[in-house]
């Protein structure tokens, strides 16, 4: 992921892709400061949270700053 | 910085976001709709425009479809007005929960999430309790299978990106 000014990400998109580096994804979103870390059963509860948040039809985007170890996410993912 | 997993977590919000193209779609035209009608129709002079045009496009959205949004977005075309908003809360754990919200009917959408937080042990918070610890940036994603890490990196300086997660 490469993150640029919001008013970049086009520019960028367009130098990328004349080098033929094709970009499969831009957005504009919100990135955290800081990160926290989420343990446990917390872990899976709150990605049952965002889960539910992101399939609701009205939400269309959610950021959150959670660190969760890998370990548990693909422990979650199943 | 927990930089170890970070791109872990943003993969893992990627791939619920891609096994739920349907919905999805839906979300692509409400974004196209809101984008026009707050900067115009013209992807040209709209950045956000031309970014959901592009991502509608991405996902194979056919082109009539997002000439139609566009041009509800406008008002050329009669549609359902849609709202913005964004809500705020914490999550189990601690994790702080932006929200982005597009609807036609902010008053449901606000009880549907409010009802999600008490559901699974978060707290829905006030305008700004969270929103402060997030910086609005612009973000690509290309696939690192397909190309050199420093060719990218090389290129993204190079345009004026800042900062590139693998």
């Amino acid at each position: 992921m490469i993150s640029t000014d919001p008013t970049l990400l086009h520019s960028v998109r367009e130098a990328l892709e004349a080098k033929g580096l094709s970009v499969a994804e831009a957005e504009i979103g919100m990135i955290p400061q800081n990160n926290v870390l989420v343990e446990g059963k917390d872990a899976d509860s709150l990605l049952k949270l965002t889960d539910a948040l992101d399939d609701d039809d009205d939400v269309s985007k959610v950021f959150s700053n959670f660190d969760i170890d890998p370990e548990t996410l693909a422990a979650v993912d199943g | 910085m927990a930089g170890h997993s970070k791109w872990k977590q943003i993969k893992r919000q990627k791939a619920v976001t891609d096994a739920k193209r349907g919905v999805k779609f839906t979300k692509m035209i409400k974004e196209i709709t809101v984008a026009a009608r707050q900067g115009g129709g013209d992807p040209e002079g709209n950045a956000r425009l031309r970014t959901a045009i592009e991502t509608a496009k991405a996902g194979n959205m056919p082109a009539e479809n997002i000439e139609r949004a566009v041009k509800k977005g406008t008002g050329e075309l009669e549609g359902v007005v849609y709202e913005e908003a964004t809500y705020e809360g914490y999550g189990p754990g601690g994790a702080a929960i932006l929200i982005q919200v597009v609807s036609d009917n902010l008053n449901r959408s606000v009880a549907q999430i409010r009802h999600l937080f008490t559901k699974n042990g978060g707290n829905l918070g006030t305008p700004n309790s969270v929103a402060w610890m997030f910086d609005k940036r612009g973000m690509l994603y290309l696939d690192a299978e397909r190309f050199q890490e420093d060719d990218v990196l090389e290129a993204a300086l190079e345009a004026g990106a800042d900062d590139m997660t693998t």
